[in-house]
């Protein structure tokens, strides 16, 4: 019984999750070396804040899996800069609203000239008052990693 | 109301700079099939869960940034905000979706930097609440719920601080207005990173003009009994035949009620994500007045001291565990209600019960984007001034003693009621895992146990009478399926 189960179980996940391919991305043809630059400001306090652990991991993450090498501020010939602000909206619907506005620039590091960028607003909604903007930003997450991947997939794409 | 909608339009068209408005909102939309005669609630209302016991509704909130904040913090600033809300989406409900069910029920505009730093000041509706029961959406410790005014919050590292002061007239009394002045205040202090302290409370003084006719008043002379049963004019034309002009005159009172709130949270430890309590203690507002007919014409009777001494006291609960990181997480919930009418020693309601409840989920997450819900509630009701539920189809309506009463006010032949509700079902979660991941997307079933006969929203026959065209229905045991998305944006 108990392994009948278990096998309906595999099968389920299998069917719920495993039938869906992972999206597509473009791949850099060799690994170019670019920076991140990453910064979380909070408009209510005037000042930058510090990012939740995980927000370098997972956008760093984005980077390699489309073959770019993570290189440091002023030695990578690219820096791309992920300029975020969170803002504290309204309670609504029994949460606390905020706003991360979002930034995404790709600039030559030499001459700071300006390859692409994108400004976009992610809406996100935090259960607790103590939950502040590093909690903002990590709920965003899913959203500037979509927005970054597709910034760098174009890139790649134009470049390659 | 039509120039302000135009304000609004106008702020969001393209015209506007698109940084500097913004829109939020919430949405929940479900179809619930009832194969019982139910009308797609699992049960009565949200002291079972919210999930499944809610219908459907919608939320739009505007911001409009007139002046946005600077970076460095310092020059003025001032945002409008307006929200519109209802219990009404089209083909999920009685109300067909009708503009008629919404309303617009806020609008304020905050300004920082104002004559004091660091400050914001609100003006408009003040609504404000410690924080959220979120498996029965229920804000216990919420304060200027009705109110209009101005607020001042100071919100420094350790916490917040906030005074106001408005009218609630209109909120507790719509098209019957009088001024009832409220002011109030809360703090919230933040010790460390684990635990947060919140207390506040509001004050209601209504004081009454003599003559005017939406003051507080009490009619003179009328027994509490009469007016529960609507036969205050009958007593009084038995006891005066003929003399109707000399229903006596109501007298001046000047009402007034409280309520004070706190909130205790704490958490970041083990498997506890964060826990918080919220609890209310006050006196409702009184109510009034009651309209009945005396020798032809409508006769107002005034309430103000048969309904000025109603206490109630709520508390809740709530734990976020992350029992087995990114597989499974738990909500546990607990709630606790107590009203108490001092006036009211004859008839049930709702200002004298007790009620407790809790309730339990349990979301698996089989992939990031679908999980697999679990949840679990008990509940029960006690009415203080007896029956109050009705257990079966053909029960006679009956007094605390078992003796069918006509003329009785009880209601039904217990003066408890217990549920149980079960529900289950699978969520996607586009935006991945989390019991209050947004959008939700379910496919769900749900099972009640009620001790009461037919305990959720339908259309049977109640009566007994032996011409009725239906014959009556006995069940306890409810099912409701349900696909249903809800979104926070």
């Amino acid at each position: 019984m108990r392994i009948r189960m278990t096998l309906a179980l595999t099968f389920l996940t299998w069917v719920l999750g495993g039938c869906l391919h992972a999206p597509k991305h473009a791949t850099a043809p060799e690994p170019w070396p670019l920076a991140l630059n990453l910064q979380l400001s909070s408009l209510d306090a005037g000042e930058d804040v510090a990012l939740p652990e995980d927000a370098r991991p997972r956008l760093e993450e984005a980077l390699s899996r489309r073959g770019l090498r993570v290189g440091s501020v002023g030695d990578a010939p690219v820096e791309l800069q992920v300029k975020a602000q969170a803002r504290w909206y309204a309670q609504l619907a029994g949460r606390y609203r905020w706003t991360v506005e979002t930034q995404l620039r790709l600039l030559r590091s030499d001459d700071e000239t300006l390859i692409s960028e994108t400004f976009f607003e992610v809406p996100v909604f935090l259960l607790y008052d103590h939950q502040r903007e590093d909690a903002a930003f990590e709920q965003a997450l899913p959203v500037i990693e979509r927005q970054l991947g597709d910034l760098l997939d174009r890139w790649i794409e134009a470049e390659g | 109301m039509r120039t302000l909608f135009l304000a609004i339009a106008l702020a969001l068209s393209p015209v506007a700079d698109a940084q500097q408005a913004s829109v939020g909102g919430y949405f929940r939309v479900m179809a619930r099939p009832d194969l019982q005669g139910g009308g797609g609630q699992l049960g009565y209302w949200n002291l079972y869960g919210r999930l499944l016991n809610e219908t459907s509704y919608g939320t739009l909130d505007f911001r409009y940034d007139v002046l946005k904040p600077t970076p460095d913090r310092r020059a003025p600033w001032t945002s409008l905000h307006a929200r519109i809300e209802g219990g009404s989406i089209g083909n999920a409900d009685a109300g067909g979706g009708g503009l008629a069910n919404l309303r617009m029920s806020q609008v304020y505009v905050r300004g920082g930097n104002v004559l004091l730093k660091d400050v914001v000041w609100q003006f408009g509706t003040l609504e404000y609440y410690f924080g959220d029961l979120g498996l029965y959406d229920f804000r216990p410790a919420t304060i200027f719920f009705n109110t209009v005014g101005v607020s001042a919050r100071y919100q420094p590292d350790w916490g917040e601080l906030q005074i106001g002061v408005g009218d609630s007239g209109f909120g507790l009394y719509g098209s019957e207005y009088n001024t009832v002045i409220t002011p109030g205040a809360t703090a919230r202090v933040r010790l460390g990173q684990h635990l947060e302290v919140g207390l506040g409370g509001e004050v209601f003084i209504e004081p009454t003009v003599a003559g005017n006719l939406n003051g507080a008043y009490q009619t003179p002379g009328i027994a509490y009994e009469d007016y529960v049963r609507g036969e205050v004019t009958e007593r009084y034309q038995e006891a005066f035949p003929g003399l109707e002009d000399y229903f006596p005159d109501p007298r001046a009172r000047d009402a007034s009620s409280w309520k004070a709130v706190g909130y205790l949270g704490f958490g970041g430890v083990g498997p506890l994500v964060w826990s918080s309590a919220f609890a209310n203690i006050g006196m409702a507002h009184p109510e009034k007045v009651v309209v009945e007919d005396l020798a032809g014409e409508p006769t107002r009777i005034y309430i103000h001291d048969f309904t000025d001494e109603r206490l109630q006291f709520n508390v809740g609960n709530e734990m976020q565990l992350r029992l087995w990181p990114e597989r499974l997480d738990a909500v546990w919930s607990v709630f606790y209600g107590a009203t108490r009418d001092a006036d009211n020693d004859i008839m049930p309601s709702e200002h004298d019960r007790t009620v407790a409840s809790t309730v339990l989920r349990l979301q698996a997450y089989l992939t990031p984007q679908v999980h697999f819900l679990l949840e679990n509630s008990v509940a029960t009701e006690r009415s203080n001034n007896g029956n109050a539920y009705r257990e079966h189809a053909d029960s006679m309506f009956a007094n605390t003693d078992g003796v069918p009463d006509t003329r009785g006010l009880e209601y039904g032949d217990t003066d408890v009621r217990n549920t149980w509700q079960g529900k289950t079902g699978v969520v996607l979660s586009p935006l991945g895992k989390g019991v209050y991941v947004r959008p939700s997307l379910r496919l769900l079933y749900g099972v009640q146990v009620s001790n009461q006969n037919n305990a959720f929203g339908n259309a049977f026959v109640e009566t007994l009478d032996q011409y009725n065209d239906f014959d009556n229905v006995e069940q306890h045991v409810h099912h409701v399926l349900a696909a249903e998305a809800e979104v926070w944006f």
